[in-house]
């Protein structure tokens, strides 16, 4: 099959730049190896504060479920169901899964998204442990509750948010606790502290804006010796920064976890206890996924900030390889909102590589999906806090390379 | 227990969906429309989908395809992920347990 541009990865940003480019009147596959568009965008449910400081929710089915009407409105071909194994120059995009299994395209859109990673403890691999967006595609997706009582296992916006829609869903959540002390990755009172006060005044929702009041005082940010042994209650979800989880119990399923009280400096004190739970989710956060970037000789760097090894890019989305552009959270953690924004600007980048961008307005359509980018970041609930100082450091390094044509590949 | 979620205080209730069934270890399992291999045995209270190697359970985890913990037979093809599968009518699945002799 032949066409003018791949898109792989159908979340929001894949679907937004699908649908962008398809737009220009280019000609568009769009590719997600999951059986319906959405990506993780379809679990999402959680409540933002409108202007007279009520709550509405953002509900990442009905959102993804517009995205992709507008998608197959606009003519983009969507393959669901299929895998991109790799990608040749030229460029040559190989699917796996069925018939057709090669698409020739002038150009790409990598928008793979990222991956979650795990804290390791004892029987971290029992049945009844998941990770949190495993958790919220099963209850908002497939409407299935993973269990009757959870424990969250790390302590960062999205233990606080997948805890919420726990409850919601009717599951009983026993508490956010810290992973066991020493955990590569895993954080310490102090800094699961900060992590979540720093969400105090976020619009974007409800949930994190009111554990970061909870963990503000009016002097900064509580410390560690005044957070609460027995924990803070938020959306009726016990927030226990001084507790550990130190194992996971069961023969064949989860049945319970072994949870430790922590003083202040982090050190194991008293016994430890059970807690009787079915399910374990592990709030480790995320990883971009920026391999098939790499397999096409796009060069990455590792930047903390961004949330791990990221493809570098320039400010309007342009890999270090010829006619491939990037969008979504493969170039840096952020909020569905910016990915959206993130994928229309790709989807108008790529169709200017293609001399596709013309007509009355073109200029113009570039510059404002340029400005809605710079805009969503301000609505956006900003999961890392140095992003901006990452950006940065990325396009530096993208304009290093441009500079240099040795650095620079042409597929 | 696991179960399904009829009535979401936000979601409101479930849409009406046509029900399906496949078998697992040649159990007769329960689905709807719109389930995954993974989603209609967490249903069904079913969290031990194989084990590994060393006889270790092993269940749904990661619930996007990139751990392949969740990987069955179905109708005879190794290594399928149950939670990227949809269930289709009469679907037969096994466990892949003992049939996947490379698996770990």
């Amino acid at each position: 099959m032949e066409t003018d541009l791949v898109v792989v990865g159908g979340g929001p940003a894949g679907i937004s730049a699908a649908t962008a480019a398809a737009q220009e009147g280019v000609r568009v596959a769009l590719v997600d190896e999951q059986p319906s568009l959405g990506g993780r965008l379809r679990g999402l449910l959680h409540e933002k504060r409108n202007s007279d400081g009520g709550g509405v929710w953002t509900n990442g089915s009905v959102l993804s479920a517009r995205l992709d009407v507008e998608a197959q409105e606009a003519g983009v071909q969507i393959l669901c169901g299929r895998g991109v194994w790799g990608i040749w120059s030229g460029w040559i995009v190989y699917l796996d899964g069925g018939d057709d299994s090669q698409i020739r395209a002038r150009a790409l859109i990598l928008a793979t998204g990222s991956t979650e990673r795990s804290y390791v403890l004892p029987n971290w691999t029992l049945p009844g442990v998941l990770t949190a967006g495993a958790v919220q595609s099963l209850l908002h997706v497939y409407r299935v509750r993973p269990g009757d009582s959870a424990v969250m296992i790390g302590a960062d916006a999205s233990a606080v948010l997948v805890a919420r829609e726990l409850m919601l869903a009717g599951v009983r959540v026993s508490g956010v606790l810290l992973p066991p002390p020493g955990t590569p990755g895993g954080p310490s009172t102090g800094e699961a502290i900060q992590g979540l006060a720093r969400f105090k005044g976020t619009a974007a929702s409800l949930e994190l804006d009111r554990v970061g009041q909870l963990l503000s005082s009016k002097t900064g940010v509580m410390s560690p010796a005044d957070f609460p042994q027995s924990g803070l209650e938020a959306f009726d979800v016990p927030i226990m920064l001084r507790s550990a989880v130190t194992a996971i119990i069961g023969e064949t399923h989860v049945t319970a976890v072994e949870v430790v009280d922590l003083t202040a400096d982090g050190e194991p004190t008293g016994r430890p206890r059970t807690l009787d739970v079915d399910t374990v989710v592990l709030c480790a956060g995320l990883s971009p996924l920026c391999e098939l970037s790499q397999m096409i000789g796009g060069r990455v760097a590792h930047i903390v900030e961004l949330g791990g090894t990221v493809p570098i890019h320039s400010p309007d989305l342009e890999a270090t390889v010829d006619g491939v552009f990037l969008a979504g959270s493969m170039i840096g953690l952020e909020d569905a909102a910016v990915a959206l924004a993130q994928g229309r600007l790709a989807g108008l980048m790529a169709c200017k590589r293609l001399g596709a961008l013309r007509g009355t307005g073109a200029t113009e359509r570039l510059q404002r999906a340029r400005d809605a980018l710079a805009e969503s970041r301000r609505g956006a609930i900003p999961f890392l806090p140095g992003a901006s100082e990452g950006r940065r450091r990325v396009y530096e390094l993208w304009r290093a390379a441009a500079d240099d044509p040795k650095e620079l590949y042409s597929g | 227990m696991t179960s399904r979620i009829e009535e979401h205080p936000v979601l409101g209730k479930a849409p009406p969906r046509r029900r399906l069934h496949f078998s697992f270890d040649g159990e007769t399992i329960a689905a709807v429309e719109g389930d995954s291999i993974a989603s209609a045995l967490l249903a069904n209270d079913i969290r031990l989908i194989r084990h590994a190697r060393g006889g270790e359970p092993r269940g749904l985890f990661c619930g996007i395809g990139h751990c392949y913990e969740c990987r069955v037979v179905v109708d005879g093809v190794p290594n399928c992920r149950a939670c990227l599968l949809m269930v289709r009518d009469g679907m037969v699945v096994e466990s892949a347990a003992g049939v996947n002799a490379d698996g770990d």
